[in-house]
């Protein structure tokens, strides 16, 4: 009980004469929450819920229009005294009831007030789905009179039995998907490619609308009613939904948390279901659209609807684990509160939470789940305005002042007006001008260490190639960046071809020997033809003595080896003209970088500092290069066709060019000289280099960067 | 001429529809729409109307002075003809005021003996207009008032002349009788002991003039009498359903014009006053509470057991004095046992103490507890602070707890006075206001220049630090002044400055009059007397509104009326009212303002910047630097003025939150 409660107010003349009762429609339960006890108050006709304290209901249960307010406040207070609520909190108390349209007066409502009332909450609903574009919400069907007729089919699934089916199901699926990790691996690859899209749709819509009628049956078993089903625009993405609110009048709290999970228990079944079908049909349609269905069913169960920082399942189930109804709302409050109390030190501030833990809880979910949500915002809003210009553009345009603007205009508002605040106002403003002031401090003045990025590609300055020059499977490998002198052996194929092809040649070489010795006998007839099949015979002998010769494929020149990792290339079978790798002198590797006209600036007016090249496929390890020289000018062509988009590079190359080395955008080359120590070099390998330039406070570097992806994306 | 056909035997629909009919009370715009709205306001307020309606008054004026050679009767059948065309104008009657206005004008002079001038010509045209008028002290707002409202009465809609106190309704209507009856219009004043039936009476003549309190108050009842059926549609309805209805029970004929004199003290500082319709009820376990938390609360010591907050008015219980009054809970039984309802009488309590002080706040009179207005200075009996507030202060002084009302209406005149369908106002300061009668009140400023040139002198300001020494000074300058032969009127702030000053001047050997709250039986005869050559007049507030100080020739001679303003007040237009009482319609005169930093003016109003302020300009000595103080002094009634202002604001708000929120038919919907 805080210092603040009063026992008279200025109001009560308003209400004290009426009397007031409850609406027959209205029905009232007791729950417990965090082991507190509550009263629920539920009108089913007005879908309207209301809780109170038991202190409260001791005067609400007296409300049944046969005493006045004043009657019933007398009584309460002489029976309770100290728990009795004051006048003002019986007048908030009513207040609230009456805006929940849960109580009836005797005095004749005023028509026009109601009026004004409905219009405001539809202007409120429009609002809020304006600004809330990217979950847009459209009701459109009341199913409660299907599922009531429907109910009794599935009624037989909803109950240990079910449960124990459900258990088997899910199980039976876990062990297909196991028994098939390889190939669902393989093609769960593909699952977003272009082709696949239609397919994936159709089974995301089917898994939801089931999903849907999983909360809505699971109300139903629990006896509640399911009045509103329609389609959520998530990001333009239409998704079923049904108004599962009924769970909250459930007094147990595993009821609620059941309703809750049921539909993602119905997906998982699905999926399940989807395996099987997968796992026993032979490619084609029906099978490629249960393996979507399969994926859809589990994946984007497990990843979107347990995350319960947005309000989705998981955001009631957490809700109801906790027992803190309303999370959200009640943790945004909190966090309003904590501010109020301790950061402008008021004292009329209304606390939201029942105990510390509570607070806690609340205050931390509260900062959490805010800062998801702009988190996701601002993803979803990067990733319409790729997609959607003009659309995108104006839905990113409301949901930033949605997300921003709105709740900055109350903020001021608060500040600027809010009676509570009225004798701490001057800290008020104090201590929110030093919040901001601090902020813009570490994101607008304090510079931040900045860097960019260039794609490249890695030269040996002298660097001779190791070309296999027969077929063969690696039977001996030096190992990579071994030290080599001219001559060592590196690397020993083995091709038992060879020895086959050597003593088939030699048996027909003896034969043709034979033969043609035979002819000089046979006074040499025809001997000619015999001798020259015989030579040509011995030079295949001399060609494959070279050939096995050529197993053994020895160092060129001193220098190091480098031609992957032993382990790797032992057993590889390699062919005739195979490049193995090579022999690169040491200290002399060149790495040339490609920085784009927009990063020229840096390039040319910051100087470069600290640069960092990490290649491709081996980002763990960073190479530090000894010097960085800018090559003058600006080029066209790229320093190796890998880095261009013809080899699925970074840089975009003119699509008429044959070779794929001649860039869109004329460019500046770096070239970084580094030591051939403690990295896996690799002529011709490409990475990315990074530089450090003068450091600048985030806001700069936001902006800048803004500009550039504004400039690069609309080609503003 | 003939009764005006008002008091019928039976109402026709749109008469009955009429006496409950209430303009739609409008949102007051906020944040950007203010800013928006105030520039509304000031483009609706400049010069150029003001101008033009000068310009319109000398057209008038020269109108009227043809009229002079006709007989009577012709003026009458003009008269006669004009009324009608009135009616028939309906909403248009405003645009017929060029030709009506001449007629009038002359009626006035001939019934009244006096010829309006052209700035009251400006004043009334103003008026009928619904305006704002700011027109300076003695230059004749009662006939300017009573040509506007001649008019308004003659569309047959009810018109209401709102005054100052009874005495000026009684004054004004029976003085103007002769000029409204020509007009054939009733004119009657309601007075405070009238009864029902003859109030019903007085509220059907064509204008009434009554004060702003009564009128309410006979709002309020009307509701209660009529219930959910104050609601026009619902009373044609019950009446449709053959249901016989009570009407005889409700008195008024409805809001429709009014007029108020004095308007910046009705719809400003008055604004905020909740205006009660209230039955006694026994408690006496309540009574017995306040009792006991008084006596709690006496053992209870400031700075350990809670802390006062004077800026504010507030206290608050440490954890010491919650401890203290939870002790004390545990010794009682029932009622007085529930802690928390304890602290709450507790508080209340002790603010009775700091804060609701004898002579200040209220005066005792007869044993029983009378509030003084604080912007008017006059006593309010049967007004009362809040539910407990006035117990605990009961409580304080010792005397009988007076049982406590239970509130049945209530209404603020800030939103009454937003009821009328035609409002319009007339001051001597109305321009400090213009932005909020424009905001709330949708009343442009239109300012009437003076019939004779100013020529008052208002002296430089004189600041000191301490009380002592002010008074010091006052007196010094009282003696002086007399000594010249000239009149003094001083104003203070409480009835227990003016008691002090009296002591001091007591001390000195010098004459005077007192006139304050607890003396003002004596009010007319002294202010007859004020004027007069060496006279000294010591006055609370109320000696600033309505009172007309005439000269005496000698004191005119002497140099006239000296006003002194012994400090500041938490308005400058009250500052400017007590001011105006010297140099009306051209006299000679004089003012000075004194102020203390030690005045309450100061104690509540300190704001952080301005603390600082004063430190570095004390310290850097520029303090003594002229202007430096009255730049302070200004500040601080700024920070005054808008403290008060935000209030109302806030009342505004509050009211119209409640109003939504709480179930209530229509009949309860302005509460």
């Amino acid at each position: 009980m805080g210092e603040d409660r009063k026992l008279f107010s200025e109001s009560w003349h308003r209400v004290a004469p009426q009397k007031i009762r409850l609406r027959p429609s209205v029905k009232v339960r007791k729950q417990y929450f965090r082991g507190q006890c509550w009263f629920v108050a539920n009108d089913a006709y007005s879908d309207q819920y209301f809780r109170f304290r038991p202190e409260a209901w001791a005067f609400i249960r007296r409300l049944d229009g046969t005493q006045t307010v004043e009657e019933i406040w007398q009584s309460t207070l002489d029976r309770e005294g100290d728990q009795a609520p004051g006048q003002g909190e019986v007048i908030q108390m009513l207040a609230n009831l009456y805006q929940s349209n849960l109580v009836v007066s005797d005095f004749p409502a005023d028509v026009a007030q109601l009026f004004e009332r409905q219009k405001k909450r539809h202007a409120r609903e429009w609002k809020s789905r304006l600004f809330g574009i990217f979950f847009l919400r459209i009701p459109l069907w009341d199913p409660d009179n299907f599922l009531n007729r429907t109910f009794p089919y599935v009624k037989w699934l909803v109950n240990p039995l079910g449960a124990l089916l459900w258990l088997a199901l899910v199980g039976g699926g876990l062990a297909v998907v196991v028994a098939n990790w390889e190939e669902l691996f393989a093609r769960g690859q593909g699952v977003l490619a272009p082709g696949n899209l239609p397919l994936l749709l159709l089974a995301f819509v089917i898994a939801k609308v089931i999903h849907e009628f999983g909360h809505g049956y699971a109300v139903k078993r629990f006896g509640g009613e399911v009045h509103t089903m329609g389609i959520t625009f998530l990001v333009f993405t239409p998704i079923p939904y049904v108004d599962a609110s009924a769970a909250w009048a459930f007094r147990e709290r595993w009821k609620r948390i059941w309703v809750g999970a049921s539909g993602m228990i119905v997906e998982l079944a699905i999926a399940a279901i989807a395996a099987f079908v997968w796992a026993a049909t032979g490619p084609g349609l029906l099978n490629a659209w249960c393996f979507n269905l399969m994926v859809v069913a589990s994946v984007s169960t497990i990843l979107f609807n347990i995350n319960p920082l947005l309000k989705f399942d998981g955001y009631y189930i957490l809700s109801d684990l906790t027992d803190t109804p309303n999370l959200q709302p009640r943790s945004f409050k909190q966090i309003g509160h904590v501010v109020e109390k301790y950061g402008f030190g008021g004292k009329h501030s209304e606390k939201p939470s029942n105990g510390l833990g509570e607070a806690i809880w609340l205050f931390f979910f509260g900062v959490a789940s805010w800062t998801f949500r702009l988190y996701i915002t601002f993803v979803i809003i990067m990733f319409v305005a790729d997609r959607y210009l003009g659309l995108g553009f104006i839905a990113a345009v409301l949901t930033i002042i949605g997300l921003f603007v709105i709740p900055a205009t109350k903020g001021i508002k608060f500040l600027f007006t809010e009676p509570r605040i009225e004798r701490v106002r001057n800290r008020a403003f104090a201590v929110t001008a030093g919040f901001i002031g601090l902020v813009f401090l570490l994101l607008g003045v304090i510079p931040a260490p900045r860097y960019f990025h260039a794609h490249g590609v890695l030269f040996a300055e002298d660097a001779v190639f190791l070309v296999a020059r027969t077929d063969g499977e690696v039977v001996l490998h030096q190992g990579h960046l071994s030290e080599v002198e001219a001559g060592d052996l590196l690397i020993r194929l083995e091709n038992p071809e060879l020895g086959m092809t050597r003593r088939q040649l030699e048996a027909e070489t003896a034969l043709l020997e034979a033969m043609s010795r035979r002819l000089l006998a046979a006074e040499g007839i025809g001997r000619e033809v015999w001798q020259q099949r015989y030579d040509a015979n011995v030079m295949r002998l001399l060609e494959l003595s070279e050939r096995e010769q050529a197993v053994e494929i020895r160092a060129p020149r001193s220098g190091l080896l480098a031609a992957g990792q032993a382990d790797d290339q032992l057993g590889r079978r390699v062919n005739r003209g195979m490049i193995l790798g090579e022999v690169v002198s040491e200290g002399s590797w060149h790495f040339f970088a490609v920085v784009g006209q927009r990063n020229a600036n840096l390039l040319f007016e910051e100087g470069l500092r600290n640069p960092r090249i990490r290649f491709y496929g081996s980002s763990g390890n960073e190479v530090i290069p000894e010097s960085v020289h800018i090559v003058p000018g600006q080029q066209e062509r790229l320093p190796s066709p890998a880095l261009g988009w013809a080899s699925q590079g970074p840089i975009e190359v003119r699509e008429d060019d044959g070779q794929g080395v001649r860039a869109v955008e004329p460019f500046f080359l770096v070239r970084m000289d580094l030591e051939g120590e403690g990295a896996p070099l690799h002529h011709g390998r490409t990475g990315r280099v990074r530089f450090q330039v003068n450091p600048e406070p985030y806001l700069h570097q936001w902006y800048r960067k803004l500009r550039q992806m504004v400039q690069d994306r609309f080609q503003l | 001429m003939s009764e005006p056909a008002i008091a019928h035997q039976f109402s026709p629909p749109r008469r009955d529809a009429l006496r409950s009919e209430i303009r739609k009370v409008e949102k007051v715009p906020a944040g950007l729409d203010a800013i928006w709205d105030d520039l509304k306001g000031f483009w609706k307020s400049r010069l150029k109307h003001s101008r033009e309606l000068w310009k319109k008054a000398g057209e008038i004026e020269a109108a009227m002075q043809r009229w002079e050679a006709q007989s009577d009767r012709e003026l009458r059948d003009a008269l006669h003809t004009q009324r009608q065309e009135i009616r028939r104008a309906g909403s248009h009657w405003k645009t017929l005021l060029p030709d009506i206005l001449p007629l009038l004008g002359d009626l006035a002079r001939r019934r009244l003996g006096l010829t309006p001038y052209r700035t009251q010509l400006m004043g009334a045209l103003a008026l009928a207009e619904g305006s704002l008028v700011e027109m300076a002290t003695g230059e004749g707002k009662t006939l300017t008032i009573a040509l506007a409202a001649a008019a308004a009465a003659w569309t047959g809609k009810p018109c209401h002349v709102i005054t100052a106190n009874d005495y000026l309704a009684r004054r004004d209507a029976a003085e103007l009788n002769p000029f409204f009856s020509a007009c054939g219009v009733t004119a009657k004043a309601v007075q405070a002991a009238m009864e029902g039936a003859e109030r019903k009476q007085v509220y059907r003549a064509g204008v009434v003039y009554c004060t702003g309190k009564e009128l309410v108050a006979d709002f309020l009842r009307d509701q209660l009498a009529l219930g959910p059926l104050f609601h026009s549609g619902r009373r044609a309805v019950a009446r449709l359903g053959g249901k016989v209805l009570n009407e005889r029970r409700s008195v008024l004929r409805g809001l429709h014009t009014a007029i108020v004199d004095e308007v910046d003290n009705q719809l400003i500082d008055e604004a905020v006053t909740p205006l009660i319709i209230s039955r006694q009820q026994e408690n006496e376990a309540l009574e017995e509470a306040c009792q006991a938390a008084d006596s709690c609360a006496a053992t209870l010591l400031p700075g350990e057991d809670y802390e006062v907050d004077s800026r504010f008015k507030e206290v608050t219980l440490r954890p010491q004095g919650r401890e203290a009054v939870a002790e004390f809970c545990s010794r009682q039984k029932g009622f007085l046992a529930a802690e928390d309802w304890v602290v709450d009488l507790v508080r209340q309590s002790l603010q009775a103490r700091h804060f609701f002080l004898r002579d200040q706040q209220y005066v005792m009179i007869d044993g029983k507890i009378v509030i003084v207005d604080e912007f008017t200075g006059r006593l309010m009996p049967g007004r009362s602070w809040r539910l407990g507030l006035h117990q605990a202060v009961e409580a304080k002084e010792e005397v009988d707890l007076s049982p406590p009302t239970e509130t049945l209406a209530q209404v603020s005149f800030q939103k009454f006075y937003r009821f009328f369908h035609h409002l319009a106002g007339i001051t001597g300061t109305a321009k400090e206001g213009r932005r909020e009668f424009w905001r709330v009140y949708r009343l442009p400023l239109r300012i009437v220049p003076r019939h004779r040139p100013n020529q008052r002198k208002d002296l430089p300001p004189r600041f000191f630090a301490r009380e002592e020494p002010k008074w010091a000074a006052i007196v010094e300058e009282i003696v002086a002044i007399y000594q010249s032969g000239r009149p003094v009127l001083v104003g203070t702030r409480s009835v227990a400055a003016s008691e002090h000053l009296a002591r001091l001047l007591e001390k000195e050997n010098l004459g005077f009059s007192i006139l304050n709250a607890v003396r003002h039986e004596e009010e007319a005869g002294i202010v007859v007397r004020a004027g007069n050559q060496g006279t000294i007049t010591i006055a609370t507030n109320m000696a600033g509104r309505g009172t007309d100080i005439r000269l005496s020739k000698e004191a005119r001679e002497a140099g006239g009326l000296h006003v002194i303003l012994t400090e500041g007040h938490e308005s400058r237009r009250i500052d400017r009212q007590l001011m105006g009482r010297a140099g009306r319609q051209g006299d000679p005169g004089s003012t000075r303002l004194y102020s203390a930093r030690e005045d309450e003016l100061w104690v509540r109003n300190q704001k952080f910047v301005s603390t600082v302020l004063q430190k570095v300009l004390r310290v850097s000595g520029l303090l003594a630097l002229p202007g430096a103080a009255k730049f302070l002094f200004l500040r601080t009634q700024r920070t005054a003025e808008k403290k008060a202002l935000k209030q109302r604001y806030q009342l505004i708000k509050k009211d119209m939150e409640i109003s939504q929120q709480v179930i209530g038919g229509a009949g309860k919907n302005f509460q």
